[in-house]
């Protein structure tokens, strides 16, 4: 029987339970489908044994469900980032990892050297290629440099100039709070840990943190962008529970502020239009093929992305209309925030307390939980979708039933 | 590139602190220490063994302590993918609050071999509100460096807010940043001869003046300032609202848990007093999919609103 390990070679088989725990929390041990229940056990114990200080537990009759529970407020840092801190590695991985900054903080040499003085000075025996092997992966990390004197490949350290710049200080300032906001801001946590620096100055709200567990993925898709090339990839839909493989044209990466989603735009060479996949659904990516008409795709981008309120795409857009009651005078503030957060939509006074909010939109099913927030103005919906009218109009009543009626 | 790496791991960073503590010699509770500190929980029960019984042949033992194998302590470097990060910082907007022209011209060329990881071009926030800081405004990156570094040095401020008329003695604590609205807020406690001390929240963007004070005062309040309250609401599973509301709400700390009698879903959420207006908002978003049931003054709230869109609507 394989002795538990709290450290993971793959980061793909831990990240669903780790998403699970901190969104819905309320799962208990036969909810969880993906894979054995053994496989549960271990990966809970992980979770629990990396942030420990924000599980919580609770026992009912379907059994014991687990949360992670952080209130984004009150942390100066993810803890989420321990997933990324956990990759296994073997005795001679750390061993060599010392002792080869220890030689080559000193030195440069050939790794025939190395070896021998690995022997000599640290009385431990490798064989060189294991040696050669590491040097070349540690100058792959940047870490060390090679050059040729001779018929001998020397390695060295790599001078680390941008450590003794003044202004370093100023960038580990600017990394406390560029790695809880920018993308991949593990990496700026991983740079606060080697500088054995802590975030105490900032705090963050309206902080998705859960969007670290996508950063593997993010990435590939960046690098398919950045060659313009298309991709395909597995999506498990949580909404449906089935996966399929889909191909597409990567264009942007789409994020919501408010809802904490993440997307992909694509473009769909057969269907000839746009949609979206989220990140989180995306299980693996392949890069495919170079697209020499990506850029004629960006500028269809550009332009179709204007009539978006989300990540809808649909060939016809639709217009919306709603009457809003505003105190003129008294309730700038309603006006403000239609302003601050309505988009690309009109806001205009039509009559004494009464303003008219328009806006064009692929999807106008999309405006209706901003529409909601005004719930006690609305004075009419108009929409040239008839069902989002009927639906909002709906929505309303069942609103009154839930809270007037019966009371 | 891989992002996945041991070499960002806690058990290397915790081997690193051990290692400089041997050099003059660590016991083996001191070395159970820096791991409970730098790494997981169980850690140390495999981070121990391996370097008490000689796997990871970092460690020779002379009388009671361990003394590091290496001749100098380990060096700090960063990896290409750690530089590959900051090139993309220094295209950011907000960059300047932090660095000078000359700085990040200085840094830019101590990259200039090095591709950022990525580009602000390649992602489109779509719904972050608009009117964000003015990051680019000079006053603004004045008082955004001066507020800083008070909360470093624990200075206090006097700061001339919004439309207030004489400047106020502030003690900053921390800063606050949204991506929702793009805002930085500063927390402070505000502080007051006749009045009492109290927190309060400034928008960075409408501080007139700040200047440093060489008031000094010790923290008088406890480090949780905030009021805490919570509401507890039903989420009825139609339309995706599950994962829409839990993961809208993940940044605050809930509990939920699955009533079988109803059918649907309890969930009671905690958040900060400051921030009610906002969530009767967010909570209204999603229509009849859910339904507050706990506080009765959240609860009012919402029946006002309610009622009052009834009449408008059946006028």
């Amino acid at each position: 029987m394989a002795v538990f390990q709290e450290l993971i070679k793959n980061f793909d088989s831990i990240r669903n339970y780790m998403r699970d725990f901190y969104i819905y929390g309320f799962k208990v041990r036969n909810d969880y489908k993906y894979k054995s229940s053994r496989t549960y056990d271990n990966e809970r114990r992980r979770i629990e044994s990396w942030i420990g200080d924000y599980i919580t537990w609770e026992q009912n009759n379907r059994g014991k469900s687990i949360a992670i529970c952080i209130d984004s407020k009150k942390v100066f840092s993810n803890p989420l980032y321990a997933i990324w801190k956990s990759k296994s590695f073997t005795d001679n991985d750390i061993t060599l990892h010392f002792l080869l900054l220890d030689i080559l903080q000193q030195y440069t040499c050939s790794a025939d050297e190395i070896t021998e003085k690995l022997c000599k000075d640290y009385h431990i025996i490798f064989d060189v290629q294991t040696v050669r092997h590491k040097l070349k992966e540690y100058e792959s990390y940047g870490i060390f440099f090679s050059k040729k004197e001779g018929k001998k490949l020397l390695y060295g350290f790599k001078k680390q100039e941008l450590l003794q710049l003044p202004c370093f200080s100023n960038i580990l300032e600017s990394i406390k709070y560029y790695q809880e906001t920018m993308p991949f801001g593990f990496i700026g946590n991983t740079i606060l840990d080697e500088m054995q620096i802590k975030n105490t100055i900032f705090h963050f709200k309206h902080y998705f943190m859960v969007h670290t567990l996508e950063d593997n993925i993010l990435l590939q898709i960046l690098h398919c962008i950045k060659e313009k090339r298309a991709i395909s990839f597995e999506n498990f839909s949580r909404k449906s529970n089935r996966t399929m493989h889909l191909y597409g044209i990567p264009m942007k990466i789409q994020v919501s502020t408010q809802t904490g989603r993440r997307y992909v735009t694509l473009y769909n060479p057969k269907k000839r239009r746009f949609n979206n996949a989220r990140l989180d659904y995306i299980q693996s990516i392949k890069p495919g093929d170079n697209i020499p008409y990506y850029d004629e795709l960006i500028e269809k981008y550009e332009t179709a992305i204007k009539k978006c309120w989300g990540v809808s795409f649909y060939s016809r857009p639709e217009w919306l209309f709603v009457k809003l009651s505003i105190q003129e005078g008294t309730e700038n503030y309603i006006i403000d925030r239609i302003k601050r957060e309505g988009r690309h939509g009109e806001l205009l006074h039509i009559g004494k307390n009464t303003y008219l909010y328009s806006i064009e939109s692929y999807d106008a099913n999309e405006i209706m939980s901003f529409i909601k927030t005004f719930t006690g103005r609305i004075l009419s919906v108009e929409c040239t979708n008839q069902e989002v009218t009927d639906k909002f109009y709906n929505d309303m009543n069942c609103l009154y039933k839930m809270y007037c009626k019966n009371s | 590139m891989e992002l996945f790496s041991e070499l960002y791991g806690c058990y290397y960073q915790t081997v690193k602190k051990i290692l400089k503590k041997a050099r003059l010699g660590i016991s083996e509770q001191e070395m159970k220490t820096i791991s409970d500190k730098t790494a997981f929980t169980e850690s140390s029960f495999y981070i121990l063994p391996k370097l008490l019984h000689g796997n990871w042949n970092l460690l020779t033992k002379k009388e009671k302590l361990y003394y590091s194998k290496t001749k100098k302590d380990t060096p700090c470097y960063l990896t290409t993918l750690q530089k590959m990060f900051i090139k993309s910082l220094l295209n950011d907007r907000k960059i300047k609050l932090f660095l000078t022209d000359n700085q990040i011209q200085e840094i830019k060329e101590q990259l200039h071999d090095i591709e950022p990881l990525f580009s602000a071009d390649d992602f489109h926030y779509f719904d972050q509100f608009k009117g964000g800081d003015p990051y680019e405004d000079t006053l603004y990156i004045k008082h955004f460096r001066i507020i800083h570094k008070a909360i470093c040095e624990h200075k206090c401020l006097n700061i001339l807010y919004k439309n207030n008329i004489t400047m106020q003695l502030y003690l900053p604590k921390y800063l606050e940043y949204s991506a929702k609205d793009d805002k930085f807020r500063l927390y402070a406690i505000r502080l007051g001869k006749k009045e009492s001390n109290h927190q309060v929240i400034l928008n960075l963007a409408l501080i007139k003046e700040v200047q440093q004070s060489n008031h000094c005062i010790q923290e008088l309040f406890s480090k949780d300032s905030f009021r805490w309250e919570k509401v507890t609401f039903f989420i009825f599973n139609e339309r995706n609202a599950l994962e829409r509301c839990t993961l809208q709400f993940s940044s605050y700390k809930k509990q939920i848990r699955y009533l079988e009698d109803k059918n649907c879903y309890e969930c009671t959420m905690y958040y900060d007093k400051t921030d009610e207006k906002e969530i009767v908002i967010r909570l209204l978003s999603f229509g009849p999919l859910i339904q507050i049931i706990a506080p009765d003054n959240f609860v009012g709230i919402i029946k006002k609103r309610v009622l009052k869109q009834h009449r408008l609507l059946t006028l």
